[in-house]
C-alpha cells in the first residue's frame, strides 16, 4: 500500500514533468531531445516577435525564439535553431509576418552554402527589411528569371525569323511571300514586341529612379513602389511571351510553305521593312542578353536591401 | 454585537480565521515528517484518483473547443490551421487549469469538506487534538500540500489529453488535419501559455484544498452542517477559481 | 491536580459557564453531572484546552494552560486520555489502527511492540477480536470500548470520560462502569467522568460536581451527595433514580 502510493505519485509527478518539458519543446518546434544551437540577432524593429515564435528558413520552421530583449538600438533577439541547419556567413535575419493569420516569425535568409558556418552564439546580422521588402526579395528573383527565359525565347524566335529571311533566294522568296501574306500580323507583332520591350525598359528605368530617390526616404514607400513596378514588369513579360508564341507560329507557317509566293516577289519593301524591324529588335535583345546587368542592375539592387 | 454589525463582520471574520488557519498550517510544516504518510494518501486521493475524470473532462473540452472554433471559422481567407492555434492556447492558458479546477471543486473540495466536517461533528478533530496532535498539521497540511503538488500534475495531463481530444475531433469532423492543427499550434505558440496555466493550477490547487479544508474544519451542527459544508466547499472553490482566474489574468497578462 | 478557577464561557453571547470552579485531586474519580446541555462537555473541553475560557483559568499541575505555547499545551495533553461522547473513532482506520494510532504517532515502538501493546489495551477493555473490524461495523458499546482502549494506549495520567454510558443498554453500561473502575484501580489513573447517569456516578465516583444554570451548583464527595438537602440537586438525583431502581 505504502510503496504502491509512493510509486503512483512518483510516476505521476515524473511523467507530468517530462510531458510538460517535451510538450513545450514540441510546440516550440524544437528537437524533443538533444541540443539546439543558439544564435543572436539585433533587429531595429522586432515587429512584435515574442519568446516562442518560430524561426523560419525558406518557409520551413527550424527553431524558435528564446529571448527578446529591448536594447537602445532596437531589439536583441536570442533564438535557437535545429542542429542540422547550418547558418553560413552571409545569413541574415529579419522579422516577418503580420498579426494573427500569419504569425510573427524570424526569417533567416541563409548565406551561400559553401561559406563558413557561423559559430554557435554568433550575432547574425539583420537584413533590415520590412515585411513588404521581405515579400519583394521572394519575388524579384522569380521575375528576373522570367525576364531571362522570355527574352531568350523571343530572341530565338527572332533569330529563326532572321535566318529564314537571310537564307537562300528561293527560300527567301517563299518567306517574303509568306510574310507579305500576313504582313499586318507580323508588323503588329513586331510593334507590340518593341512596345513591350520599351515598357520593360521604361519600368526598369522608373525603378532605378525610384530607388535613387528613396534614399533617406521612407523605406516602406519605396518598397511599395518597387513592388508595383515588379507587378507591371510581370504583366509586360506576359505580353512578350504571347508575342513570342505568335511569332513562332508565324515562322512555323512560313516554314511549312503556306502563303502566296507571287505577292511577295512583287513587293520587296516589305522584306526590307521586316528585316529592319527584326534587326532593331534583335539588337535590343542581343544587347540585353550580352549585357543584362545594364538593364537589370537596378533590379538586382533589391537583393542588397 | 448588533445583528447587522455581525453580518458585515462575518466575511472578515471568515477571512481572518482562514488566514490564521493557513498560517497555523504553514507553521506546522516543520512537523511534516509526522504527516508524511498522510500527505501521500492525500496525493493519491486528490491527484491520482482524479486523473480519469479530469482526463475525460479535458478530452471533451479539447474536442468541443475544436469543433466550435471550426464552426466559427467561416471566412475562406482564414486557413484551418488556425484551429490549432486557437485550441492549444485555449487549453494551456485557460481550459486545462479551469476545467481541472472545476472538476476538483466537486470531486476534491466536496470530499475534503465532508471528511473534515464529519471529523469535526463526530469530535474526531477534538480527539486528535486531545491526543496532543496538531490537527491542522495532521489534517490540513497534507491536503493543501497534495493540492498544490498534484493539481499541476493534473493540469499537465488535462492539457495533453485536451490537445489529443482536439486533434481527434479535428480529424473526425474533417475540420483540419492533425499536421495542420499542430502546424497552427506551433506557429502561434507562446511559451508563456503553459507556464501561465501551471501557475494557475498551483493557485487553484491551493485554493480548492485550502478553502475546503477551512470550511470542513469549522463545520458546525451535526450531519446537517456537514451537508452544508460540502455544498459550500464545492461552490466556494468554483467561485474562487473564477475570481483567481481573472485576477491572475489581470496580473500576469 | 487539575484546578478550574472562575471560568466564564459563552457562545455567541449566550453564557454556558459562569464562574465555574473545580479542583480535581490526583488519584480521585471526579464526576461532573448536570442536565443535558448544561455545559458539562464544554467544561471538560476547557480542561484539555480544546476551548479557552472567556475569563478565569485552568491549571494542570499548577500550569496555566491558557498561558503556554501550543507546543507546551500539546505536551500536557499527552498526559490525558479522552473518551469522547460518540467515541470519536477515526473512521479512516480500522479498530486496531485506531488503538495503534497514538502509539505510532507518539512512540518509537516497533510494529511488533505496537501489536502487543494494542492487544493489551483491547484485552483491558475486554475486546480481543475486533482488531481488523471497520469502526462502522461496531456496536455502540464496542465503539466506546475501542475508544477507551485508544484513550489508555499511552498510559495517561488523567482520563476523561464524556458520557461513557449514554445510549447504551443497562448491561453494557454496567460493563463500562466496571471497566472505568478497574482502570482507575489498575492504572492508578485520575478519572473525570462527565455524565448525567446517576447510576454511573454512584458506582464509580468518589467526588461529584453538579453544574446547574451555567454555574457550579454543588461540589462534594459521593457520601455528601447522599446527605445533601439541596433541592435542585435532590430533584436531579431523583429524576435519575428510576435508573438506579431498575438496576437494583
Ligand atoms: N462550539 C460550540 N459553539 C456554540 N455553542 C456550543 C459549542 N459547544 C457547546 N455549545 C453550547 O453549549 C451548551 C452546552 O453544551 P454541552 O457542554 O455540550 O452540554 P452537555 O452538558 O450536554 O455536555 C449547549 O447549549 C451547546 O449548544
Ligand atoms: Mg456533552
Amino acid at each position: 500500500m505504502k510503496i504502491n502510493n509512493e510509486l503512483k505519485i512518483g510516476l505521476a509527478v515524473v511523467l507530468a514533468g517530462v510531458v510538460f518539458y517535451l510538450g513545450i519543446r514540441f510546440l516550440r518546434d524544437l528537437p524533443l531531445f538533444g541540443q539546439a544551437t543558439v544564435y543572436h540577432t539585433e533587429l531595429v524593429n522586432s515587429n512584435g516577435l515574442a519568446v516562442g515564435n518560430a524561426v523560419v528558413v525558406n518557409g520551413v520552421g527550424v527553431g524558435s525564439i528564446t529571448e527578446v530583449r529591448l536594447i537602445l538600438t532596437g531589439a536583441y533577439i536570442t533564438f535557437s535553431v535545429e542542429e542540422d541547419v547550418a547558418l553560413t556567413e552571409g545569413t541574415t535575419a529579419s522579422a516577418g509576418g503580420f498579426g494573427f493569420v500569419s504569425s510573427v516569425q524570424l526569417n533567416l535568409t541563409l548565406g551561400p552554402p559553401d561559406a563558413p558556418v557561423y559559430e554557435p552564439g554568433s550575432l547574425i546580422p539583420a537584413s533590415n527589411q520590412s515585411d513588404v521588402l521581405a515579400d519583394l526579395t521572394d519575388r524579384a528573383p522569380a521575375v528576373l528569371g522570367r525576364i531571362d527565359t522570355v527574352l531568350t525565347g523571343s530572341s530565338q524566335a527572332i533569330s529563326a525569323a532572321r535566318d529564314l529571311l537571310t537564307g537562300p533566294e528561293s527560300q527567301m522568296q517563299q518567306t517574303l511571300a509568306s510574310i507579305r501574306n500576313s504582313a499586318g500580323a507580323f508588323e503588329a507583332v513586331l510593334l507590340a514586341e518593341q512596345g513591350s520591350m520599351q515598357a520593360v525598359l521604361k519600368d526598369i528605368e522608373q525603378l532605378a529612379i525610384t530607388l535613387e530617390s528613396f534614399a533617406g526616404d521612407s523605406l516602406g514607400g519605396a518598397a511599395t513602389a518597387l513592388k508595383e513596378v515588379l507587378v507591371r514588369l510581370s504583366m509586360n513579360l506576359d505580353l512578350l511571351e504571347t508575342t513570342t508564341v505568335e511569332l513562332n507560329t508565324l515562322l512555323a507557317s512560313i516554314n511549312s510553305g503556306q502563303g502566296t509566293l507571287g505577292k511577295l516577289v512583287t513587293d520587296d519593301s516589305l522584306y526590307v521593312e521586316a528585316h529592319a524591324a527584326s534587326a532593331a529588335l534583335r539588337r535590343i535583345l542581343e544587347n540585353f542578353e550580352e549585357n543584362p546587368n545594364q538593364y537589370l542592375r537596378h533590379l538586382k539592387l533589391i537583393d542588397f536591401f | 454585537m448588533p445583528q447587522v454589525v455581525l453580518r458585515v463582520a462575518k466575511p472578515f471574520m471568515n477571512i481572518g480565521r482562514f488566514t490564521i488557519l493557513m498560517s497555523s498550517a504553514f507553521m506546522s510544516l516543520r512537523e511534516l515528517k509526522t504527516y508524511r504518510q498522510n500527505t501521500q494518501i492525500q496525493m493519491v486521493r486528490i491527484g491520482i484518483e482524479s486523473i480519469p475524470i479530469v482526463a475525460l473532462a479535458a478530452a471533451f473540452s479539447g474536442a468541443v473547443t475544436t469543433v466550435q472554433t471550426a464552426y466559427q471559422l467561416v471566412s475562406p481567407l482564414i486557413p484551418p490551421k488556425i484551429i490549432g492555434a486557437v485550441v492549444v492556447p485555449s487549453l494551456t492558458m485557460e481550459l486545462g487549469a479551469v476545467v481541472t479546477g472545476f472538476i476538483l471543486s466537486g470531486r476534491v473540495g466536496a470530499r475534503i469538506a465532508a471528511e473534515l466536517g464529519t471529523m469535526r461533528v463526530t469530535e474526531q478533530i477534538d480527539a486528535l487534538e486531545a491526543m496532543g496532535l496538531n490537527s491542522i498539521g495532521y489534517l490540513i497540511v497534507p491536503r493543501v500540500l497534495a493540492g498544490i503538488l498534484m493539481v499541476p500534475v493534473l493540469y499537465v495531463a488535462a492539457c495533453v489529453i485536451g490537445v489529443l481530444g482536439g486533434v481527434a475531433a479535428a480529424e473526425l469532423t474533417g475540420a483540419v488535419s492533425s499536421p495542420e492543427f499542430i502546424l497552427g499550434a506551433r506557429e502561434h505558440f507562446d511559451i508563456f501559455g503553459p507556464y501561465f496555466g501551471l501557475i494557475k493550477s498551483f493557485v487553484f490547487g491551493f485554493l480548492i484544498t485550502a478553502v475546503s479544508c477551512h470550511i470542513g474544519y469549522f463545520t458546525e451542527g451535526g450531519a446537517d452542517g456537514v451537508g452544508r459544508s460540502t455544498t459550500r466547499a464545492a461552490v466556494m472553490s468554483c467561485v474562487l477559481i473564477l475570481i483567481a482566474d481573472l485576477v491572475l489574468a489581470i496580473l500576469l497578462l | 491536580m487539575i484546578r478550574v478557577e472562575n471560568v466564564y464561557k459563552s457562545f455567541a453571547g449566550r453564557p454556558v459557564l459562569q464562574d465555574v470552579s473545580l479542583t480535581i485531586h490526583e488519584g480521585s474519580t471526579q464526576a461532573i453531572i448536570g442536565r443535558s446541555g448544561s455545559g458539562k462537555s464544554v467544561l471538560m473541553k476547557h480542561i484539555i484546552g480544546l476551548l479557552q475560557p472567556d475569563q478565569g483559568r485552568v491549571l494542570v499541575n499548577h500550569t496555566d494552560i491558557g498561558k503556554i505555547s501550543y507546543g507546551e499545551l500539546r505536551k500536557i495533553r499527552r498526559q490525558f486520555g479522552v473518551l469522547f461522547q460518540g467515541g470519536a473513532l477515526f473512521d479512516s482506520m480500522d479498530s486496531f489502527e485506531n488503538v495503534a494510532f497514538p502509539l505510532r504517532t507518539f512512540t518509537t515502538k516497533t510494529d511488533q511492540e505496537i501489536r502487543q501493546e494494542v492487544q493489551t489495551c483491547l484485552d483491558l477493555v475486554q475486546l480481543s477480536n475486533v482488531g481488523s473490524k471497520s469502526t462502522s461495523a461496531l456496536s455502540g458499546g464496542m465503539r466506546k470500548r475501542v475508544a477507551l482502549a485508544r484513550a489508555i494506549a499511552l498510559r495517561p495520567r488523567y482520563i476523561i470520560y464524556d458520557e461513557p454510558t449514554s445510549g447504551l443498554d443497562p448491561e453494557t453500561s454496567n460493563t463500562i462502569n466496571e471497566l472505568i473502575k478497574n482502570l482507575a484501580h489498575h492504572l492508578e489513573i485520575t478519572s473525570i467522568v462527565v455524565t448525567h447517569d446517576m447510576h454511573s456516578v454512584l458506582q464509580i465516583a468518589d467526588h461529584v460536581a453538579f453544574i446547574h444554570n451555567t454555574r457550579m451548583h454543588w461540589t462534594g464527595t459521593t457520601e455528601e451527595l447522599h446527605q445533601s438537602t439541596d433541592t435542585v440537586l435532590r430533584s436531579f438525583v431523583k429524576a435519575n433514580e428510576y435508573v438506579i431502581g431498575a438496576q437494583h
